[in-house]
């Protein structure tokens, strides 16, 4: 038994592109030769039509559910909707970001499938298994783990572990009809039908089916959630995404007060502070000199980072290639897989001999 | 409100060089310290904070063995009402699934009005708080790290990329899995704990939770653990040698090479 492939996109969702591209990475490793994937994207139009034309770039198939109620990517709702439009014992792909932390472990209940959360690198195993390595323990080891996909797999893929795959083939394109862009489909006798290829746009590679109508035939799936409103993060003083060098501390300091020498040491280098979130959980330090997923996304051209494990979401907001240094008391801190230099050794003693270091330098 | 709480007792690894076991498929445990996960403290102290302000009460759950006990007490320390250790040699092996129907056959026998969880655990997996929802017909958010009350209804935000938020509007009784930073979690006092040591925490099997003991566990589990191995380590980073002050001036050399200058 074959198993359909789809990855799961929303078109209000972050860093759109990247998700497209490391979903088609994803699907092509699991899809094998004899099946292609299915691009599904969840939005109000009119962002849902850019989403759709910019699946079609990198999927040969990709499903429109379109509806107002989508503004804002809704995990509860879209899990509703994926039940209705998924077929049995399908492979379910989605990122492993905020939006599919969301979606996926519940989806993975309601369809009967396992749940592979995470997944830096997929192997399908024969018929009906599959194997997945992910990171545990703060990403100090790999766990490879074999899953029974007989009924199906829901799998959230860690961002950037899979780039673009080769282009798809060009299957029988459809290019009349010069946008989707009016229609809402839902609820309003839309056209079209199950698998039924309606209104298509201009795709580079891929085949857009409108699935609004379908989908919503049974009226707006009723969800004990509902999302007010987005609120932007804040900003803060100093501005850490225009910082050439940033001194990063991290949990390697064991109080407020240590944080201190840190601070003396990017004086003396001319570099701003900034952290990994633990800080600015702990209030010492604020959320504007987070870096990673859920703070600042930086690109200095030096990075020291002190005393902080490398956790994906902390690298995640590390950007352009920095020269990356790194003390932590652990050699086989994470970090050091990434780092261009580093000791081994404990920021108390090593942050104020480096201080010391660039002060003499500078006399 | 009553609140229920899941909590994990987990190793303490990031400061220590974890050593695989020799089957392969464990981390070295002995000499590790456990506490509770991260993310669980951050949920037990904003359920505490819940009680304390509109009334209730805090329980906390673990699917474990006798030594997760310590975790369950350290919580009441904190300031739950009640521990439930569910514990059978049938939940061995359980996968993120078999953990989420082991809890929801506790949650239908002890029903409340709020589930926490943390948003992850060691495993990294982030996944039984979401399939506890489901599996409990509730509704669910991810991520958690604001909760307000509104009668039978709550506003929560969501932390999203970059730090954005998404204010949610929820319906009661619902499942949350708790984002760190939501709060800052109470200091736990070794007199706190002695206190909590004579508290009785009942101990529920395969049997008092009426579950399959053949749908959990090993024999339940379609994920399963093949191998732990340390990661290649790539390019890796030069690491420094020789004494402290040779390592720092050769630091510091590097970093003015790549243009930190003064
Ligand atoms: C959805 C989500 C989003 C997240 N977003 C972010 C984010 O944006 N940014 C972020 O940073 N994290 C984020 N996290 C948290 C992330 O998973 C890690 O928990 C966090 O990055 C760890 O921070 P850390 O490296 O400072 O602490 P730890 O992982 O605890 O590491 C501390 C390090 O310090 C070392 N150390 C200890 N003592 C010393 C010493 N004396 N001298 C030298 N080294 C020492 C240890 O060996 C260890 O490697 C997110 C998590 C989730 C679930």
């Amino acid at each position: 038994m074959t198993h359909p492939v789809f990855a799961i996109l929303s078109a209000g969702g972050s860093s759109l592109e990247d998700t497209i591209e490391l979903l088609s990475g994803a699907a092509s490793t699991v899809a094998g030769e004899e099946t292609s994937a299915t691009a599904v994207v969840f939005g109000a139009a009119p962002r849902v039509d850019s989403a759709c034309r910019a699946a079609c770039a990198m999927f040969s198939r990709v499903r429109r559910v379109a509806h107002p109620v989508l503004e804002h990517p809704d995990a509860e709702m879209i899990r509703e909707l994926c039940r209705r439009l998924l077929p049995p014992a399908a492979i379910v792909l989605m990122a492993h970001d905020p939006f599919g932390m969301d979606l996926g472990p519940g989806l993975a209940v309601h369809l009967g499938a396992v749940y592979l959360p995470d997944c830096l690198e997929l192997d399908r195993e024969g018929t009906g298994r599959m194997s997945a390595v992910r990171q545990v323990f703060g990403g100090q080891v790999n766990a490879r783990v074999s899953a029974d996909v007989t009924s199906g797999a829901v799998i959230t893929v860690r961002p950037g572990a899979f780039t673009r795959p080769e282009p798809p083939v060009d299957v029988s394109r459809e290019v009349d009809g010069p946008s989707v862009a009016s229609g809402e489909g839902a609820g309003e006798g839309g056209s079209a039908q199950a698998g039924e290829k309606t209104r298509g746009v201009v795709p580079t590679a891929g085949v857009i089916e409108d699935w609004s109508s379908k989908v919503f035939r049974e009226g707006v799936p009723g969800v004990g959630r509902r999302i007010l409103s987005i609120r932007e993060a804040g900003k803060g003083e100093v501005d850490i995404t225009r910082s050439d060098v940033l001194v990063a501390c991290g949990r390697g300091f064991e109080s407020a007060d240590d944080l201190e020498l840190a601070r003396e040491l990017a004086e003396v280098m001319g570099a701003d502070i900034a952290c990994s979130r633990p800080l600015v959980d702990a209030r010492w330090m604020e959320k504007t000199r987070q870096v990673g997923s859920s703070g600042q996304t930086v690109s200095p051209r030096v990075y020291l980072a002190l005393g902080i494990s490398g956790s994906f979401q902390h690298l995640a907001g590390i950007k352009g290639k920095p020269f990356l240094a790194a003390v932590n008391i652990n050699r086989r801190a994470p970090i050091f897989q990434v780092a261009d230099v580093g000791i081994v050794g404990d920021v108390l003693e090593v942050v104020p001999e480096l201080t010391e270091c660039f002060r003499e330098g500078k006399g | 409100m009553d609140i229920l709480v899941c909590i994990k007792n987990v190793p303490d690894t990031s400061a220590e060089e974890i050593e695989i076991a020799d089957d392969g498929t464990d981390i070295v445990r002995d000499d590790l310290v456990y506490t509770v996960n991260e993310w669980d403290n951050y949920a037990v102290e904003e359920a505490i904070r819940i009680r304390d302000r509109v009334g209730g009460s805090v329980s906390v759950v673990t699917v474990g063995s006798e030594e997760d006990e310590e975790a369950l007490r350290r919580e009441i320390a904190m300031g739950a009402d009640a521990g439930f250790l569910l514990s059978d040699p049938a939940f061995e092996g359980s996968d993120g699934a078999g953990i989420a129907s082991i809890l929801e056959a506790f949650v239908r026998k002890h029903p409340v009005d709020l589930v926490l969880t943390g948003a992850q655990a060691d495993d990294e997996a982030g996944q039984v708080g979401g399939m506890l929802a489901a599996r409990l017909h509730l509704p669910f958010a991810s991520l958690v790290n604001r909760i307000d009350i509104r009668e039978d209804r709550l506003t929560v935000e969501r932390e999203v990329d970059g730090g954005n938020v998404e204010v949610v509007d929820i319906a009661l009784p619902c499942v949350l899995s708790i984002q760190t930073g939501i709060n800052e979690p109470r200091y736990v006092g070794i007199r706190g704990i002695r206190k909590a040591a004579a508290v009785h925490i009942p101990v529920l099997g395969a049997a008092e939770l009426e579950i399959d003991p053949a749908e959990v566990g090993r024999r339940g589990a379609r994920v399963l653990l093949e191998s732990l191995f340390v990661p290649a380590q790539g390019e890796g980073a030069v690491m420094l040698e020789g004494s402290l002050g040779q390592q720092v001036a050769q630091l510091a050399a590097a970093l003015k090479t790549q243009g930190v200058i003064r």
